[in-house]
C-alpha cells in the first residue's frame, strides 16, 4: 500500500478553511516587554483594522507544555480556558507576542481562540508553541498549534522571542480534541511544512530527507514455522470410541496421539466434579445447587449440553470471559507510577469488552474495533470504547523536563507490544533495539508495524450525538461568553494593583535604569536589554503580592465578580460521556524512522506501515479512500483487515489456544503470548490448525469455540491419574486427563459472595468500584483512595472493581491476580503461608463465614445435617461418610473453643467457624 | 510441554532446572505430574526442593552473604555533600556550568541554574581515610566496614521510575524486584517468616508505591512482605478482635483434619497447601518474636537510638532488619524515607536543611546497623546496601530559591558492607564537579549483579522465561565489581 503524504494539505485546509490565509503566510514573531495586554485576543480585535494578533505567551519558571497545555476538558471549551486561566498564575511574567504575516495578512479568527502559549526551556534548540482553538465545523473543538523551533544562546534563552524566527522553521501540528493528555501527542505528526515554499508553489514541500528502509526477505527456514504460514489442515483421523461411535475431531486428534502413546482417555470426571468445572470456567461462579442436583441425577449428555448452554447464555459469561481477557491486555483504571493519575473513563473498555462476549461478537470484528472502530464506516459510537486497548498500559506523567519524542516513542512501542503480543502470540516489541534475537522479525518490522500507529494519539472519544454534542457546545459557549466580561473586570482590578505596586517599586531605581527601561527594546543597546530584563522581573508583583496589595474595595469588586462567576460555573452544562480511546491525527501520519538501537536521535531511515516480513502477503495492503471513516489514516483499520484476512490465520490459532487453556490449564501452545521459537511449540499441532480453521469457517464464533472444547471427552475427563497414566504422560502433555487448578481471585471472591448470596448481580458496569481498605494497606499507596459511596456496590464482581496499577487489592492479590503492569497469559497458582493467613483471618473472608454459617442455620436442621448442608453448599458435593465425621468433630471442638474461652461469643459463632474451615478446603480451593 | 533443548539447558545451569520448571508448571500443568517431575529430579541431585518455592535452593557458587538489607535513601541523597567531595565547585560557585558540561539531563534544571559548592567539611575517616562528611558522623565511624561506590549511574532522573530501576533494574514497573529474584533463586533460610520483608518509613509511601517490592512476573509468593512493629507485624496475622486464640487453633487444626481427610498424602500440591497452614501457625509466633524489640538490651537501643528522637523510628526499622535476618529472612528493604519530597532526601529547595534532617534520622542506626552485626559476627554473613535512587546536581536549583540540588542520576555514591565487601574501600570517581560517574562507571545493573554474586548467585543463569524472553535482573548488562569484594 502507499499512504500518501501529499494529501494531508488539502484536506487540512478543508478542515480549516477559516485558518487558510494563515497557513501560508509567512509568520513573524517578536516580543516587547511589560506591556499589559489581555490573555487572548478574542475575534474581535483581529477583525479590526489592527494588523497584528496579539497573544499573551507565559514564560516563566518550571513552564512545562503540561503545565500550559489543556488539562481534562471532558469536550468542554469552557473548562479548558479556566485550566489554562489557573496555572497562568503560577508562572512568570507575561510577555507579549505579536503574530503578523510579511505579506501583510493576518490571522483570520473565525471560530477560532487561542487556548495557550508556551516554550519548552532550557534547550539550545527551543520549541515554542502556541495552541489555538478552531471550530472545524464538526461542533467539536479542534486544536491547532504552531510550532517554531529556534537556535538560541541558552544563557539569553529571553532572546527567543527578541529577534524574527525563520519563519521556514515554522511547523503547525494539528492535536486533537479535547481530553489528550499532551505527553501523548504525536510528535512531527506532519513534516516541517516548508512555508516560504508552499507560499512560492502552493504546495507544501514534504520531503523525507532520508532512504526508504529495504525490505530484505528473512531467512526462508525460519519464516518457514507454521506461525508465519497459512493453516495447514490435515483430515481429521476416523478415531473411535468403545462403541464404535466415531469420535468428533477435537477428542479424535486426541485420541489418535494418546493411541500413539499407547494411552487412552481417562474416565469422565464424577457429576459433581464436572459440573463445578463447568460452571467455573465458563462463568466463573459455582453452580447453582440445582444444577448440581439436576446433573447428578441425570448426568446425561443432554444435560449437560443443555446446562452448559445456559451458562453461555448467563450474564456471568460475559464478565467472566472479559476478565481473562482483560489480563492480557493489562487493563487498569489508573496509570501507574507515582502519580497513579485515575483513568475516569477507561471502565467504559471493560464493559465494552463483557458486552463483546456476552454478545459473542465475532472476534475478527472484535479484534478490528479495537484497532479501528474509529475508522469503520458507518460505526456506532458503542464501540469506540474498543480503542482504549492500545492505550491500556502503565504511562507516567510527570513533571520537569520532557522528553516529549521518547515520551511518544514509548507510548507506541506499548500498543506495538500489546497489539502483537495480545493477538499476534509474538513479541514484536522486542526487536524495537535490534533485529529480533529469536523470531525471524527484523529490527525493521518493528518500525513498520509502529507506522500503522504513527499518526494515532490518545484521545477522549466523544460518545454523544452530534446533536447533544452541538447544544452542549452552545450551552458552554453562551455561559463562558457571559464569564468573560467578569473575568476582564477582576483581572482589571488585579492589574490595577499590580501597577500601583510597580510604580512604587520604580520609584526606588535610579536614572540610568529607569531610562533603560523606558527606552524603546529595539533601541536598546545589548546592556540595556540585559539590565532591563532583570529590572523587569524585580518590578513585576508576584501574584500572592498583589492579592495583598488589594484594598477593601478591590476586594468588594471581585467578590461580587466572583459571585456571578459562581453561578455562571454551577450552569455549566455536565460533560458528556467521553471514551479513552485513540484515534489519528488526520488523514496523512508522519514519516517512520527505524531508530537505530531504538535511539530516536539515530533515525537511520524511514520505514513504510507493512506487517511483518516473514507472513506471506505483508506488503498487500490497500486502503481505498472512501472506506475509512473520519479524518484518518486508516493505517489501523488496514492492520486489522490484515490481521482478520486471509493469508495467514495466526490470529485465530492464538485466540482457540487461550480458550483451549481456560478449559485444560494450559494450551496447546504452553506459552500463549508467544508462538515464537522461545515459546512452546504445540503439543497438538494438527488439533491447534484444525480448530483455527474451523474457528475462522464458522464465523469467529467464541461462544461455538467454548461448546465444542467442554462437550469434548477430553474436557469431560477425571483429574485424577489412574493406573500408568502418570508414568505415561507425567506432564500432562497428552491431555490424557484434566488439570487440577486452584481458583483464581476472582473465582475466590466471587464465588464466596455467590454461596453467601450477597453477590450484587444488579451492579452491572460503571466506574471502577473502590472498597474501603483498611489504612495499614492504604500506608503503601501514595495517591489518594476515594471508596466508593455506594456501598452495595462493594459487592459486586470481582471485574467491576477497581484495578489500581499501584495497590492489587488484599486477597485478590494473595491469589495471585496479576499486578496489570505487564500482559498476563496464564496466571500464577501460588501456595504459600501468606496466602493461608488470609484465608484464616482476613476480617472479609471470616464475614463471609458467618454468613454462610446463618444460612445453615434457617432449615432447622439438625447439627450433623446443617453440617452437611453447609460442606455441600460450598463444595458442591456430598460429604462422604470420613467427611462427615470430621466435620461433626470440628465443630464439636469450635463448640469447645468458645466455651472456654468464656468470652461471651455467641455458641452459634461455631457455625462461622465450620464455614471457615470449609472455604479452606481443598474442595472448595480447588477445581477438579 | 517442556522442551528438550530446554530440558537440557536446566541440567546445564546446574540447580535451576527444578525452578524452570516450577516457573513452567505450578501455574497449571497439574501438582501431580509435578510431583512426579520432582520426585524424579530428586534422585539427580540429591537436594530435596519438593513443591515448596521458598525451599533453600542451592546457589551457583559458594555465597559470601546469606542475607542482604537494603537501606533505601528515597529522594537521591547528594553524594557532592556526603561522600563525594568536589573543592573545585568552591572555585565555581554561583557560577554557570562551563560549555562543556552543556546539556546535561535532570529534571528541573535549567542552563541558568548555577553550580553549588558544598557547604559540609569532609574528612578522612578510620584507617582507610575514606573521605565522609560531617553531615555523617556515625557513619564515619564505620567508614573501614564500607565499600563506597563513587561512581554510580542509572537512567532516569525521575523518582519512580529511578526507584524501579534501583530494585528491579528496568526503568518501568511490572519487572521482578531484587528481594523476589533473590527468593527465587535461594529460596528462604526459615521456614517461619517471609523471605523478602519491606519496613516501610513512617512518612508513607515511596513514589514507585508497591511495584518497588513486587515480584512482578514471577510468582506472588516471592513479593515483599510489609512487616510492622507491634503484635500484628503483618496483614492477616492474627484474627480479627472476637476471635479467641482457642477458637483460632480449634480452627487451624480443624482445617488441617479435614484437608487431611479429603485429600491423599502422595499430592504434592495439596500436601504444600497443607504445609502452608502449618506454616501460617508458625508465621504467627515466629512474625512477632522477629519485631520484639524488648527482647534487646538497652545498650542495643541506645547504640540504635531507639526511643530518643529523631531516630527512633528508623533505628526500629533497622533493629528489626538485624532481628529479621538473625532468623533467616532472606532480603530485608528499609525505606528510610517517603510520603512528601520534604521527608525524603529529595533537596529541590533548601540541601542543608533537608539532608541535615535526613542524616540526623538515619546516620546514627545506619551506623549501629553494622556495628551490631559485625559483633554479633553477622556482618560476614549479611550484605548492607545503602543508597538513594539518583544523587543530585552540583548545580543548585534556581527554582527552588538557589538552595536546593536537583535529580543526578548520571554521578553517585552508595555503599556496601559486609558479606564478603572489602571494607574500608572507594572505588571509582565521579568527575570534577560530580556530575558525571567517569572512572570505573557502575550501573545500577553492576550493583545488583554484584550483590547476586556475594549471594551465591550468577546474574546469568538467574532467569525466568516471560513471555518470549528470558528475562534476568540485570537485563542485557551487568558485571560484577571484584575490586570491592575481599
Amino acid at each position: 500500500m502507499r499512504f500518501d503524504h501529499l494529501s494531508i494539505l488539502p484536506a487540512a485546509q478543508a478542515r480549516f478553511r477559516s485558518l487558510a490565509p494563515c497557513l501560508v503566510c509567512l509568520l513573524v514573531c517578536f516580543c516587547r516587554l511589560g506591556a499589559d495586554l489581555p490573555v487572548a485576543a478574542s475575534s474581535d480585535d483581529a477583525a479590526g483594522t489592527e494588523p497584528t494578533l496579539r497573544m499573551t505567551l507565559y514564560r516563566g519558571p518550571g513552564t512545562t507544555d503540561r503545565d500550559l497545555g489543556p488539562k481534562t476538558c471532558d469536550g468542554d471549551p469552557a473548562s479548558e480556558w479556566i485550566a489554562t486561566g489557573l496555572t497562568r498564575t503560577t508562572l512568570g511574567p507575561p510577555f507579549e507576542f505579536v503574530f503578523e504575516s510579511l505579506d501583510g495578512r493576518t490571522l483570520e479568527l473565525a471560530g477560532v481562540r487561542i487556548l495557550s502559549a508556551s516554550a519548552a526551556s532550557g534547550r539550545r534548540l527551543a520549541d515554542f508553541e502556541i495552541r489555538i482553538e478552531s471550530d472545524s465545523g464538526s461542533g467539536i473543538y479542534d486544536t491547532i498549534a504552531y510550532r517554531g523551533r529556534q537556535e538560541i544562546d541558552p544563557r539569553e534563552q529571553s532572546h527567543l522571542f527578541d529577534k524574527p524566527i525563520a519563519a521556514a522553521r515554522f511547523q503547525w501540528v494539528l492535536l486533537s480534541n479535547h481530553g489528550d493528555r499532551n505527553e501523548f501527542r504525536v510528535n512531527e505528526i506532519l513534516p516541517i511544512f516548508d512555508a516560504a515554499e508552499t507560499a512560492a508553489t502552493g504546495t507544501p514541500k514534504i520531503a523525507p530527507k532520508m532512504p526508504a528502509i529495504e525490505v530484505r526477505p528473512v531467512d526462508a527456514e525460519a519464516a518457514s514455522k507454521y506461525v508465519y504460514r497459512p493453516l495447514k489442515v490435515e483430515p481429521v483421523p476416523d478415531m473411535k470410541d468403545e462403541t464404535g461411535e466415531r469420535l468428533a475431531p477435537i477428542d479424535a486428534w486426541l485420541a489418535k496421539s494418546l493411541a500413539d502413546a499407547e494411552m487412552s482417555f481417562s474416565p469422565q470426571a464424577d457429576p459433581e466434579s464436572l459440573i463445578r468445572r463447568l460452571a467455573l470456567n465458563l462463568t466463573g461462579l459455582p453452580p447453582s445447587a440445582q444444577d448440581v442436583a439436576r446433573f447428578r441425577s441425570d448426568p446425561s449428555d443432554k444435560t449437560y449440553a443443555e446446562i452448559a448452554e445456559s451458562y453461555l447464555e448467563s450474564r456471568f459469561y460475559g464478565e467472566n470471559q472479559a476478565r481473562r481477557w482483560l489480563d492480557v491486555v493489562r487493563y487498569a483504571d489508573t496509570d501507574g507510577y507515582a502519580a497513579d493519575g485515575l483513568r475516569a473513563d477507561a471502565w467504559r473498555y471493560r464493559d465494552y469488552v463483557i458486552a463483546a462476549f456476552d454478545s459473542d461478537k465475532p472476534f475478527d470484528r472484535f479484534l478490528t474495533e479495537q484497532l479501528a472502530a474509529d475508522e469503520l464506516p458507518g460505526a456506532s459510537p458503542e464501540i469506540l470504547p474498543a480503542l482504549g486497548m492500545a492505550r491500556l498500559g502503565p504511562f507516567r506523567t510527570n513533571s520537569g523536563n520532557q522528553n516529549l519524542e521518547r515520551n511518544r516513542q514509548e507510548l507506541v512501542t506499548e500498543m506495538v507490544s500489546n497489539v502483537s503480543l495480545s493477538f499476534l502470540g509474538l513479541t514484536i516489541g522486542c526487536a524495537r533495539c535490534h533485529d529480533h534475537k529469536i523470531d525471524p522479525i527484523p529490527q525493521a518490522d518493528y518500525y513498520r508495524f509502529a507506522a500503522f500507529f504513527a499518526a494515532t494519539e490518545p484521545a477522549a472519544m466523544p460518545l454523544a450525538s452530534p446533536a447533544r454534542q452541538s447544544v452542549h457546545k452552545a450551552k458552554s459557549d453562551e455561559i463562558r461568553t457571559a464569564m468573560e466580561p467578569h473575568e476582564a473586570k477582576i483581572q482589571a482590578v488585579r492589574d490595577r494593583a499590580a501597577h500601583r505596586l510597580r510604580e512604587i517599586r520604580k520609584k526606588t531605581l535610579d536614572g540610568s535604569t529607569l531610562a533603560a527601561l523606558e527606552k524603546p527594546f529595539d533601541q536598546r543597546t545589548d546592556a540595556e536589554t540585559a539590565l532591563a530584563k532583570v529590572v523587569e522581573l524585580e518590578l513585576q508583583p508576584k501574584e500572592p503580592e498583589i492579592t495583598a496589595a488589594l484594598t477593601r474595595e478591590d476586594k468588594a469588586e471581585i467578590a461580587a465578580e466572583e459571585a456571578i462567576l459562581k453561578t455562571l460555573r454551577a450552569a455549566r452544562p455536565a460533560p458528556l460521556p467521553t471514551a479513552w480511546g485513540m484515534k489519528d491525527a488526520g488523514r496523512a501520519a508522519p514519516v517512520t524512522y527505524l531508530l537505530h538501537r531504538g535511539d530516536i536521535e539515530r533515525k537511520s531511515g524511514v520505514v513504510e506501515p507493512r506487517p511483518p516480513t516473514a507472513f506471506p502477503f505483508a506488503d498487500a495492503l490497500q486502503i481505498r479512500s472512501g472506506e475509512v471513516a473520519g479524518k484518518s489514516t486508516g493505517r489501523r483499520l488496514a492492520l486489522a483487515r490484515w490481521m482478520t484476512g486471509p493469508g495467514h490465520a495466526q490470529v485465530a490459532r492464538v485466540i482457540v489456544n487461550r480458550i483451549w487453556q481456560q478449559h485444560f490449564g494450559r494450551g496447546i501452545v504452553g506459552t500463549p503470548n508467544n508462538f515464537g521459537d522461545l515459546g512452546d511449540d504445540p503439543t497438538h499441532p494438527e488439533l491447534l490448525e484444525w480448530l483455527a480453521d474451523d474457528f475462522v469457517r464458522n464465523g469467529w464464533s467464541i461462544k461455538r469455540l467454548h461448546r465444542q472444547i467442554v462437550m469434548s471427552r477430553a474436557f469431560r475427563q477425571t483429574s485424577e491419574a489412574e493406573g500408568t497414566t502418570l508414568d505415561n504422560d507425567p506432564l500432562n502433555e497428552l491431555f490424557s486427563r484434566q488439570n487440577r487448578r486452584r481458583l483464581t481471585a476472582e473465582e475466590l471472591r466471587d464465588g464466596m459472595l455467590s454461596l453467601t448470596g450477597e453477590l450484587n448481580v444488579l451492579h452491572r458496569g460503571g466506574p471502577g468500584v473502590a472498597p474501603e481498605l483498611p489504612p495499614e494497606v492504604l500506608q503503601r499507596l501514595k495517591t489518594a483512595w476515594r471508596p466508593t459511596s455506594d456501598k452495595r456496590a462493594a459487592f459486586a464482581r470481582s471485574v467491576y472493581l477497581l484495578v489500581d496499577r499501584n495497590l492489587v487489592l488484599p486477597i485478590l492479590e494473595e491469589f495471585d491476580q496479576p499486578d496489570s503492569m505487564t500482559s498476563c497469559a496464564r496466571r500464577n497458582q501460588s501456595t504459600h503461608a501468606l496466602q493461608s493467613l488470609a484465608m484464616l483471618n482476613h476480617p472479609w473472608i471470616i464475614d463471609r463465614a458467618r454468613v454462610l454459617g446463618r444460612l445453615s442455620g434457617r432449615f432447622g436442621f439438625a447439627d450433623d445435617q446443617r453440617a452437611a448442608w453447609l460442606y455441600e453448599h460450598v463444595t458442591g458435593r456430598r460429604p462422604s461418610e470420613s467427611v462427615r465425621r470430621e466435620l461433626a468433630e470440628a465443630l464439636g471442638r469450635s463448640q469447645a473453643a468458645i466455651r472456654e474461652s468464656a468470652d461471651g461469643t455467641a455458641p452459634e459463632e461455631a457455625w462461622t467457624d465450620l464455614a471457615l474451615v470449609i472455604v479452606n478446603s481443598v474442595d472448595w480451593l480447588y477445581v477438579e | 510441554m517442556i522442551d528438550e533443548r530446554l530440558f537440557r539447558e536446566h541440567v546445564a545451569h546446574h540447580g535451576l532446572n527444578r525452578r524452570r520448571m516450577l516457573e513452567r508448571t505450578a501455574s497449571g500443568f497439574g501438582s501431580l505430574a509435578l510431583a512426579y517431575l520432582m520426585n524424579q529430579s530428586q534422585a539427580a541431585d540429591g537436594s530435596d526442593s519438593g513443591i515448596d518455592p521458598l525451599a533453600p535452593k542451592p546457589t551457583h557458587h559458594p555465597a559470601r552473604a546469606k542475607a542482604c538489607i537494603m537501606l533505601f535513601m528515597c529522594g537521591g541523597p547528594s553524594q557532592i555533600d556526603l561522600f563525594d567531595p568536589k573543592p573545585t565547585l568552591t572555585k565555581y560557585d554561583g557560577q554557570r556550568l562551563p560549555k562543556s558540561f552543556r546539556g546535561i539531563e535532570t529534571q528541573f534544571l535549567r542552563d541558568t541554574d548555577v553550580i553549588m559548592s558544598s557547604r559540609r567539611k569532609f574528612a578522612k575517616r578510620g584507617q582507610s581515610g575514606i573521605e565522609i562528611s560531617d553531615f555523617l558522623p556515625h557513619t564515619a565511624t564505620i567508614a573501614d566496614d564500607i565499600a563506597v561506590i563513587r561512581s554510580c549511574h542509572s537512567d532516569s532522573f525521575i523518582h519512580e521510575t529511578a526507584q524501579y530501576q534501583l530494585m528491579s533494574g528496568r526503568i518501568v514497573g511490572g519487572h521482578p524486584s531484587l528481594g523476589s529474584w533473590l527468593g527465587y533463586g535461594l529460596g528462604c533460610e526459615t521456614r517461619d517468616l517471609p523471605s523478602y520483608v519491606v519496613l516501610l518509613s513512617k512518612f508513607g509511601a515511596t513514589e514507585a508505591g508497591k511495584p518497588l517490592w513486587s515480584s512482578g512476573y514471577l510468582p506472588v509468593v516471592y513479593d515483599g512482605t510489609v512487616f510492622r512493629g507491634g503484635q500484628r507485624p503483618l496483614d492477616n496475622l492474627a484474627p480479627p478482635p472476637g476471635i479467641s486464640a482457642q477458637r483460632q487453633q480449634a480452627i487451624l487444626r480443624n482445617v488441617l483434619d479435614l484437608n487431611r481427610a479429603t485429600s491423599s498424602a502422595e499430592d504434592t500440591e495439596l500436601s504444600a497447601r497443607i504445609a502452608s497452614y502449618e506454616l501460617a501457625f508458625r508465621m504467627q509466633s515466629a512474625a512477632p518474636d522477629a519485631v520484639d524489640l524488648a527482647r534487646e538490651s538497652a545498650e542495643t537501643l541506645a547504640l540504635y537510638g531507639v526511643n530518643e528522637e529523631p531516630t527512633d523510628h528508623f533505628a526500629r526499622q533497622c533493629l528489626m532488619a538485624r532481628r529479621l535476618v538473625e532468623r533467616g529472612v532472606r532480603f530485608v528493604l528499609v525505606l528510610a524515607s517517603g510520603g512528601s519530597s520534604e521527608n525524603q532526601w529529595d533537596a529541590h529547595s533548601d540541601l542543608e536543611e533537608n539532608h541535615g534532617r535526613m542524616a540526623g534520622l538515619t546516620d546514627k542506626p545506619t551506623a549501629a546497623l553494622v556495628k551490631d552485626l559485625k559483633r554479633r559476627g553477622m556482618l560476614d554473613e549479611t550484605l548492607v546496601v545503602w543508597g538513594g535512587e539518583f544523587g543530585r546536581t552540583p548545580l543548585s536549583e534556581g527554582k527552588g530559591g538557589g538552595k536546593g540540588r536537583d535529580h543526578n542520576p548520571h554521578g553517585y555514591s552508595m555503599w556496601l558492607a559486609g558479606g564478603g565487601v572489602k571494607g574500608g574501600t572507594t572505588y571509582g570517581a565521579t568527575d570534577e564537579i560530580g556530575l558525571y560517574a567517569v572512572e570505573k562507571k557502575t550501573h545500577v545493573r553492576d550493583i545488583h549483579a554484584t550483590i547476586l554474586h556475594t549471594m551465591g548467585l550468577d546474574h546469568h543463569k538467574l532467569e525466568v522465561l516471560h513471555d518470549g524472553r528470558f528475562e534476568r535482573l540485570t537485563d542485557i548488562g551487568g558485571h560484577v565489581i571484584e575490586e570491592i569484594l575481599a
